[in-house]
């Protein structure tokens, strides 16, 4: 049972990453329709900005806010500058994800050439080991599920209560009709990266302090942006926010039954089993339209 | 010397690769991300087997590609029911399972230590272990890998996969099945990187997951795109451009450290730069421009006015029609009873009863939402009834899919045309010929002689519809760069080479002018003399009145009345339901 | 007033001129030489074959559809081409055929969109005026507008056009699929609407019954021409009405 317990909050808090993941390329795939696999890329700036802020002297507070910026004027970055410019081309959507692939291979190189690939740590978290009976934990799995919690929130608040979160749901729900009463989208696209970058960055900074940062997680945080959206549903945000809860309780608790190992194999069993059964995911229902 | 031959095994490993995967990419147009797995798949199959079991490497190979061809139909199965984002998780979920099997199943794979001390190969008791004893083996392959891959994509089967990356319904609807094509073509694609694989593991000698992920994905896709997917030579170029890179940097790089770096680096900003400014690859037809709604398309621009030529309208060769004219008695060919058809409540065909005889011309008339088109789909298999049934010529096809339908005689176009932008006129009609031997992957390489003899009668055939349409002077034009007339009669002869007896016509007259429209009304009463039936939708008055025999008249999914145009337009109680009441 | 091709504007009190307008999708021609004159305040009928181009019209007319060839002039100023957020800034507004509307927003949150740019208590008095033509939106405000009826979500629809205060305004098959009963409601609303606000509307019909009792000029297009631009009698038999389409 304590076995259990602690499995369950492992599950918690790798799913709390996981769901960032989803969270936040979910939104940018509903508004946008843009398939952007350079979200993984996002990550890696975000993991690497934060250690860099922390190298030049910052405090760690600081350096993760330094992290979250980096990010989030990379996204925008690759919005404005690259996908924009595609489109203006009349780029078909796979001409979009060859250049989104390329820019992750890009950049998580050029990360690589500049940090270099060993693992790089985010010091400074006072990490404490919590015991409650024969269960412990860490006030780090703590901090990620609050965060995951929070941000998750307050994304909804501000997707409900906000002129500009409305004006989201709206471009997600009708993109035609939001041409017609006037929405800028080229602005609201742009927000849509703002934002997604603003929530996946908080995950790359807790992973960098939890486990240390290598240039490579960009490719592992894209599988795992993805995977919480397909299985959640495309548009819907509390489906991709559950479902990567699910899929790292899944992963943490189908351990305790195969070995560690494959751990990383249930995610995407739990993709197949979920595509094949209900290809629309869990609660999506139309193709593209949110419920958010 | 031994290093430029190196750079040439390399770049002959690499086509392998590029090839096999522009068959799935550039051909049929699936985005699949897994190709690293079936060439990791296919390189410790074949080291696996020869380190343990020390056997022959050609038949190394064979297992190697029959292992990788058996889980690629495993993920082509479930893979082929998801399209574009789904397919792209897919399989790089399975990119990724494959990495991880070889990872940690240690016990197989010794896991991230990697498989050394894989045997060099020898053909004939005769070693190969120097770059020169290797460089007729790689190019040997890779010509074998090529030549393969050029019959395919040159063959029907090739044909048709194009078809469906341009628009798989239209290929549906043509009586292909194209599920089936799918699936072929990912297990051969499959099973060629798996000859890749095992090149690559026998020269190498050494293995290990790092040459299998996600950035060798995209290295073979840069290999096909940069090349350009619409071309054989396509993946060639893109080869040997990718490896010459990656080598001149490896000889401008100081530290070997920055080396692998900056060859990733340089992959993906070749990849960007491509995409931004030439999309479609060195050689390649690929990633065309779509057109946005208001940029004027090219037949525009040349001024065309959507005219056609009037000399060879309605001329046919002979024996391009079955004989036929109007039977004496006619039977009744179409048979719909009971028909229903809802969406979530809203029935959009409800209890239809009708039928259709031969040689008849029927217009199909109602206001919006009367169930018209739903009533083609439900006829042509894209829909199934819920209740009732659907006969033709006797036979119940209810519960047939839409590729089997077009078999048994009957065809359809649609209001947006569907035609196949990127291939040529003449391929549009030759492909919707039925009973291609060539279609068949197999029989396209072993029935050599009988597939030639069935083109060159299929082309001809192909060109005697473009003449009886008036298009037989554009056979080569990409069907994309037509005017709006020419796509229309384009279409009527895709439809008309399918042979089919039944043919429904939706909203043929929809976007041409009057002057075009007075040209095509007797090419189309003109099929019946050849043996056809015809069914139109349409909502122009002048075109029903001077093409049907007869007008049906269909209200909420019902049909209401069934006349002459002038039995139908005289009665008040049909023009107060279609102008509203 | 001149523009970029040269012609000029009749200078009438026009509120709506239309010059020649060529337009279509690709390579398609839909609309092949369009040109028509609306006054102050009128409610005229469109009505024509489906394909032939009344829905290409008014989409080219608003801004999403540019056109290829023509002039559109708003007041005597030329608007041809001009994106839908200029449009609406100045008092045009576009109901789009179908669901024209965010069915997963509320209703509420439907009329706050549509009401960008606006300050609160301007939405809160242009809300309280569609909840006065509409009592049954005013009930439903905080039900999310997918759910609502068919009928309900056309009146919404309409709703949303107003926000801006429109004098101009496009209305694309406001009845389709909808019940009898209920396109009668919507054709009374729009009748009110009309009345009330003085507003110039250019309304496309596929029901000749119901929009003769808002319209009383009508122009009827087909095959991308206009082959009848008057009034039409409203108690004609309606057989007669087959040769315009």
């Amino acid at each position: 049972m304590d076995l259990l317990i602690q499995l369950t909050i492992n599950g918690l808090s790798l799913g709390s990453v996981y769901a960032l993941l989803g969270i936040s390329w979910g939104l940018i795939f509903a508004v946008t329709r843009t398939f952007h696999f350079a979200h993984g890329a996002t990550f890696v700036v975000a993991c690497y900005s934060a250690y860099l802020f922390q190298q030049l002297g910052l405090p760690l507070a600081a350096a993760a806010l330094g992290g979250i910026l980096g990010a989030v004027l990379f996204g925008m970055a690759v919005e404005g500058i690259l996908y924009r410019f595609l489109r203006r081309s009349f780029a078909t959507p796979l001409v979009i994800f060859v250049a989104a692939l390329g820019t992750l291979i890009t950049v998580e190189n050029l990360i690589a050439m500049g940090f270099g690939t060993d693992t790089k740590p985010l010091e400074g978290f006072p990490l404490k080991v919590i015991r409650i009976g024969r269960v412990g934990f860490n006030n780090l799995d703590v901090v990620m599920f609050i965060t995951a919690g929070v941000l998750f929130a307050a994304l909804m608040l501000y997707l409900h209560h906000t002129k500009n979160g409305k004006a989201l749901r709206a471009v997600i729900s009708n993109p035609e009709m939001a041409e017609v009463i006037g929405i800028d989208t080229r602005k609201y696209f742009l927000l849509a990266f703002a934002l997604g970058s603003l929530l996946v960055a908080p995950a790359g900074v807790l992973v960098t302090i939890e486990r240390g940062a290598t240039p490579d997680l960009g490719h592992w945080a894209i599988l795992y942006a993805f995977m919480p959206v397909i299985i959640g549903g495309i548009g819907s945000i509390p489906g991709a926010a559950l479902a990567g809860f699910i899929i790292g309780l899944a992963e943490s608790i189908g351990i305790w039954k195969i070995s560690s190992q494959w751990q990383v194999g249930i995610a995407f069993v739990v993709l197949v089993v979920v595509l094949i059964l209900k290809p629309t995911g869990l609660f999506g229902f139309r193709v593209y339209r949110g419920k958010i | 010397m031994d290093y430029i031959l190196h750079i040439l095994i390399m770049i002959s490993i690499f086509a392998i690769l590029g090839l096999s995967f522009n068959l799935i990419l550039g051909y049929t147009g699936l985005i699949a991300m897994c190709h690293a797995a079936f060439f990791a798949i296919g390189a410790y199959t074949s080291a696996l087997l020869g380190m343990h079991f020390k056997i022959n490497f050609l038949l190394g190979i064979a297992a190697a590609m029959i292992v990788t061809g058996a889980v690629s139909l495993l993920v082509a199965i479930p893979a082929i029911r998801v399209r574009d984002e789904y397919l792209i998780v897919t399989t790089l979920a399975l990119l990724m399972i494959v990495y991880t099997v070889l990872m940690n199943w240690i016990d197989l794979t010794r896991g991230a230590a990697g498989l050394s001390g894989i045997p060099r190969p020898s053909l004939f008791g005769y070693p190969i272990s120097t770059p020169t004893a290797f460089i007729p083996l790689m190019i040997g392959f890779a010509v074998i890998v090529f030549m393969a891959c050029w019959r395919v994509v040159h063959s029907p089967f090739g044909r048709v996969l194009q078809a469906i990356r341009e628009d798989e319904v239209a290929a549906e609807s043509l009586g292909k099945n194209v599920r089936a094509f799918k699936i072929w073509i990912f297990v051969t694609g499959g099973a060629l990187a798996a000859i890749a694989g095992s090149l690559f593991a026998h020269y190498m000698t050494y293995i290990s997951p790092a040459n299998f992920t996600i950035v060798d994905t995209t290295l073979i896709f840069a290999v096909v795109i940069i090349g350009g997917t619409g071309k054989s030579w396509g993946p060639v170029v893109g080869a040997a451009t990718l490896v010459s890179v990656m080598e001149v940097l490896r000889f401008m790089e100081i530290s070997p450290v920055i080396v692998g770096f900056t060859r990733q680096i340089a992959y993906g900003a070749i990849l960007i730069l491509f995409m931004c400014f030439r999309p479609q690859g060195f050689l390649g037809t690929f990633a065309t421009h779509p057109r946005k709604d208001g940029e004027k398309p090219a037949s525009l621009r040349r001024g065309d006015q959507g005219k056609i030529p009037s000399e060879g309208l309605g001329e046919k060769i002979p024996g391009l029609f079955q004989a036929g004219g109007r039977p004496e008695s006619p039977e009744k060919l179409l048979e719909l009873t009971g028909v229903s058809k809802n969406f979530g409540g809203l029935k959009a065909v409800n209890h239809c009863t009708m039928d259709l005889s031969e040689g008849e011309i029927v217009g199909l008339i109602g206001p919006n939402g009367a169930g018209k088109t739903t009533l083609f789909n439900v006829i042509t298999g894209f829909y199934s009834p819920d209740t009732g049934s659907v006969s033709f010529a006797g036979k119940d096809i209810s519960a047939l899919p839409a590729y089997r339908i077009t078999h048994l005689g009957i065809a359809r176009s649609f209001q947006d045309l569907r035609l196949f932008h990127n291939m040529t006129v003449l391929d549009n009609v030759v492909v919707a010929r039925p009973r291609q031997t060539g279609e068949n992957l197999l029989w396209a390489f072993l029935r050599f002689g009988q597939v030639s003899r069935e083109e060159k009668e299929n082309r001809e055939k192909a060109l005697g519809y473009l003449q009886f349409v008036g298009l037989a002077d554009k056979t080569g034009e990409l069907a994309g760069n037509l005017s709006f007339a020419e796509q229309k009669l384009l279409s009527l002869a895709r439809l008309l080479a399918t042979e089919a007896q039944l043919i429904l016509l939706d909203e043929p007259a929809s976007g041409l002018d009057q002057m075009v429209m007075e040209n095509l009304f007797p090419l189309v009463k003109d099929l019946v003399k050849f043996g056809k039936t015809i069914c139109i939708v349409e909502h122009n008055m002048e075109v029903i009145k001077a093409m049907v025999d007869e007008i049906v008249f269909l209200n909420e999914g019902k049909v209401l009345a069934r006349g002459t145009p002038e039995q139908i337009m005289n009665t008040p109680e049909l023009a107060e339901i279609y102008f509203g009441g | 007033m001149s523009s970029r091709n040269g012609e000029k504007s009749s200078g009438k009190n026009m509120i709506l001129e239309v010059k020649n307008l060529v337009s279509g999708y690709h390579n398609k021609k839909v609309l092949r030489g369009i040109s028509l004159e609306m006054e102050e305040g009128e409610v005229v009928g469109i009505i024509g074959h489906n394909g032939a181009g009344k829905t290409t019209l008014l989409k080219s007319l608003f801004g999403l559809l540019p056109p290829w060839a023509g002039q559109v002039f708003f007041r005597a100023h030329e608007i041809t081409g001009r994106k839908p957020d200029s449009n609406v800034k100045e008092g045009i507004a576009y109901m789009p055929q179908g669901q024209g509307l965010f069915p997963d927003l509320t209703v509420m949150e439907n009329l706050e969109i549509s009401s960008f740019g606006l300050d609160q208590e301007t939405l809160g008095k242009r809300s309280k005026q569609v909840f006065e033509l509409f009592p049954i939106l005013d009930e439903r405000k905080k039900q999310r507008a997918g759910t609502l009826s068919g009928g309900e979500q056309r009146m919404l629809s309409l709703g949303l056009t107003l926000m801006h205060e429109p004098t101009l305004l496009f209305l694309d098959e406001p009845s389709l699929g909808l019940a009898p009963r209920i396109v009668q409601l919507v054709i009374e609303n729009i009748a009110e609407i009309n009345r009330r606000y003085k507003n110039s509307m250019l309304l496309v019909e596929q029901n000749f019954e119901q929009v003769k009792r808002v319209a009383k000029k009508f122009i009827v297009v087909k095959l991308g021409q206009i082959v009848f631009s008057g009034v039409l009698d409203p108690s004609m038999d309606k057989r007669e009405l087959w040769k315009y389409f």
